[in-house]
């Protein structure tokens, strides 16, 4: 059954959106004077939408902002989301609306095991919890194993029904109580955010706790859908958030797989308008065996070199390249090794070859620091970062430098 | 309220606590009828905490909010909240923010826990309520990211603990600043005098527990308003359990008149306050009450996180032998707090000794698992 029609209805909701984003500077460079008739007529947005100085101008601007998050930028400066008292309220209760999707109701007894402030995740979760009528725990993203089994028992002790963590943070616990002898926690549900959720840690959680695993799908900029308990792609809500895939080479929108770019009928800070997130998917309105009629979006890898580390953290070759630029330090290639660690916890080798320049631990800071939640989650000892710098005599230093990432866990996972 | 009266809601609620035993038997003797609030026992912090939240009546629909504090075992004790609770809790922070003349269009960094206690998330509600502009920062947050922060964000208040302010002053000054709240700990006024000097800008202090906030400082900085339609607060004898004259110092006993899904009647808080009822030069009519110690002294170690000097003392014993006799000193730098412990003999243990002060409670875990917490033995003849 079709959901949604296209081109997308320019109705009140799209229309009231548009209106929105022509009082912010980005939108007023981007589109010009022009109007459009169909929403996917309007160009596509970027990574610059959230850049600084576009916060900097909607919080000058307006009164009704309450409050701002943050997230990992990929220019090393951290990208500010502001929201506003309606953001906020629509925003639990369509992510509320989803996880009832995953069978969370008002008898959950739900811990949150996400970033709290200045991450968005963690409240986000909260405020969904709520609207919804659950009793919620919200823990936080706990590093320390003694936290974690400290946690279990007193969790254990109050009943917990569902954990809404990060792949990793489960993997830890799992790890703990298998291998450790650390505290059972005994829920019914986990629910994973932030990171590629592997085959293995289904598996695991059923075996090992009896509970069943939903990945839900989201960005800081918005949540995008959960999977019901056929687990096949993220249901969502297109009266919420309005997905396109586009290709990658012509640019334009394909039914096959294709850059996942998103509209949000309901943001008000920063209006979210045909905005490329850094995934590639598929889209499908078949009919789902759970029997509900919202569409799918099913996820079929990355752009940009991208990954998901340990805390639910974004990492990407653009934001080493913007760093390592900023900091002007001429090399020639880096390659980027992703190892697990132990479970839940990875290690990451970045090496880079360098011309003139020696100084790894400069370097080492600069790459710690290129985005904000990467070094919050160094410091927590959730990854652990090794720097090798190798001077470059090459003959090809003028050559485009490439930037890899060899991520290895996979075939651990 | 008066001594001679135990209004209509608050005998309702001893009705159902009877009925729930939440708080298990604490109310069996207490006969409803013609009684008077005295003749209603005290709460104690283990009677609260033991509460069997089994039997916590949830409506449908409505949820529940769980934060925990510490306590004097190593498990955390949970406190619930209901959607009614927090918004009366936010509401009363709200009205924090009107009398520190900072409602409205302010830039707010709240230094504070944001999940696990609690304080951060109420201190956020509020001031969102206050039409301010909110932004939650954990203090565990790396320094670098702090400041990018603050730099981006260009805060005119910040609200956070004492401790942490002194601990992470560059990254948190900012020109914009026009005023400091400070909470979760005893704010001394030697510390009062180094924030404001740091910061430019004037401290006020909010006093309050995690099972029910209590009051702000106005701009005279003497005291701490109340509102006392809301909250009933006695003054009482730490020995006899009596009332004092007004003005005298005793244990604060907190009775929070609004219904809660965790009822605070009589709760002996174990802070040595005073009240006053005598008008206050800003013109606010709600009295005043002090705080001047706990009745037990506890260390304050970093981020609100505390030992009880009891605990440190049975460790001690308990380790090393009775008479001991042992100073400390507490050295917080860089965000890590050390405690620095002085013996007066030899220890047979300082591994064990320094591993049962960190795990002696949830602060010290909390802290410890951190990174934040230092424990260096000094041995006398070592």
């Amino acid at each position: 059954m079709v959901v949604f029609a296209r081109p997308f209805t320019m109705n009140n909701a799209i229309t009231e959106l548009i209106e929105r984003a022509k009082k912010v500077s980005y939108y007023k460079a981007l589109w010009g004077n022009n109007t459009f008739e169909t929403l996917q007529q309007y160009p596509l947005s970027s990574k610059q939408l959230f850049s600084p100085q576009t916060s900097a101008e909607v919080l000058a601007r307006s009164t009704a902002i309450l409050s701002c998050y943050f997230s990992a930028g990929t220019t090393g400066k951290p990208k500010v989301i502001p929201f506003s008292e309606t953001e906020l309220e629509e925003r639990s209760q369509y992510r509320g609306t989803c996880y009832s999707i995953a069978g969370i109701s008002n008898t959950s007894r739900v811990a949150i095991l996400l970033p709290f402030g200045p991450w968005v995740a963690g409240p986000s979760a909260q405020h969904a919890l709520l609207s919804i009528g659950c009793t919620v725990f919200p823990i936080g993203l706990l590093s320390s194993d003694e936290e974690l089994d400290g946690l279990s028992k007193t969790l254990t002790k109050h009943k917990i029904t569902t954990l809404i963590s990060t792949p990793s943070l489960i993997q830890r616990l799992l790890f703990l109580q298998e291998t450790q002898g650390a505290s059972r926690i005994n829920v019914e549900k986990i629910i994973t955010s932030g990171e590629y959720v592997p085959e293995k840690l289904r598996e695991d959680v059923a075996r090992i706790w009896s509970a069943e695993l939903f990945s839900s799908y989201a960005t800081s900029e918005s949540f995008i859908g959960i999977e019901c308990g056929l687990h096949n792609g993220f249901h969502y809500d297109p009266e919420h958030v309005l997905i396109e895939t586009i290709d990658p080479t012509s640019g334009k929108e394909t039914s096959e797989t294709g850059i996942i770019v998103i509209t949000a009928p309901h943001s008000y800070a920063i209006p979210i308008i045909r905005y490329p997130l850094d995934d590639l998917g598929v889209l499908t309105t078949a009919p789902c065996s759970c029997g509900s009629s919202l569409p799918r979006i099913l996820l079929k890898g990355r752009v940009h070199g991208r990954i998901e580390l340990a805390g639910g953290v974004s990492f990407s070759t653009y934001q080493i390249a913007e760093a390592l630029a900023q900091q002007h330090v001429p090399y020639t290639k880096c390659d980027i090794t992703v190892l697990e660690k132990t479970p839940g916890r990875d290690a990451l080798e970045i090496v880079v070859h360098v011309i003139g320049e020696t100084d790894s631990e400069r370097i080492h800071t600069v790459l710690e620091n290129s985005s904000l939640d990467f070094k919050d989650v160094i410091l927590h000892e959730l990854v652990s970062l090794t720097v090798v710098v190798i001077n470059d005599t090459s003959e090809n230093q003028g050559a485009k430098a490439p930037i890899r990432i060899h991520d290895k866990r996979h075939a651990t996972r | 309220m008066t001594k001679d009266m135990l209004p209509a809601n608050l005998s309702s609620t001893i009705d159902s606590l009877k009925k729930s035993r939440l708080y298990g038997d604490l109310y069996d003797a207490v006969l409803l009828d013609g009684a008077s609030l005295t003749d209603v026992p005290f709460l104690t912090a283990d009677r609260l905490h033991a509460a069997d939240w089994r039997t916590i009546t949830k409506k449908a629909h409505e949820p529940l909010c769980v934060y925990f504090t510490s306590g004097t075992t190593a498990e955390p004790k949970a406190v619930y909240f209901s959607k009614s609770d927090i918004e009366s809790t936010a509401d009363y922070i709200r009205w924090f923010c009107e009398i520190e003349r900072i409602h409205g269009a302010e830039r707010v960094i709240v230094l504070l826990d944001q999940s696990f206690w609690g304080s951060g998330y109420f201190t956020m509600l509020g001031h969102m309520r206050a039409g301010n502009l909110a932004v939650p920062i954990d203090a565990d947050l790396s320094k670098e990211s702090i400041a990018e922060i603050v730099q981006l964000i260009k805060p005119t208040v910040i609200s956070s603990t004492p401790s942490v302010l002194l601990n992470l002053t560059p990254e948190l000054q900012h020109e914009a600043l026009k005023l400091i709240e400070t909470t979760g700990e005893l704010l001394e006024e030697e510390d009062r005098k180094r924030i404001e000097t740091l910061f430019k800008a004037p401290v006020y202090d909010a006093y309050g527990l995690t099972e029910g906030v209590v009051g702000i400082e106005c701009k005279m900085h003497d005291g701490y308003h109340f509102k006392n339609e809301i909250l009933y607060l006695e003054i009482l004898h730490p020995e006899t359990e009596e009332s004092v004259p007004e003005g005298d110092w005793g244990e604060l006993v907190l009775t929070v008149q609004e219904e809660r899904v965790m009822p605070i009647i009589r709760y002996k808080t174990g802070d040595i306050c005073k009240l006053s009822r005598m008008p206050c030069a800003c013109g606010i009519t709600f009295p005043r009450i002090w705080i001047k110690d706990r009745k037990e002294k506890f260390i304050t170690l970093y981020e609100s996180s505390e030992l009880p000097e009891s605990g440190l003392r049975t460790i001690i014993e308990n380790v090393c032998g009775k008479g001991v006799t042992y100073s400390y000193d507490v050295v917080t730098n860089n965000a890590i707090a050390t405690l620095h412990l002085y013996l007066d003999t030899l220890c047979p243990n300082t591994a064990l000794l320094a591993e049962n002060i960190k795990s002696f409670n949830y602060d010290m875990l909390y802290l410890a698992k951190r990174g934040k917490l230092k424990i260096q033995i000094h041995e006398k003849n070592a």
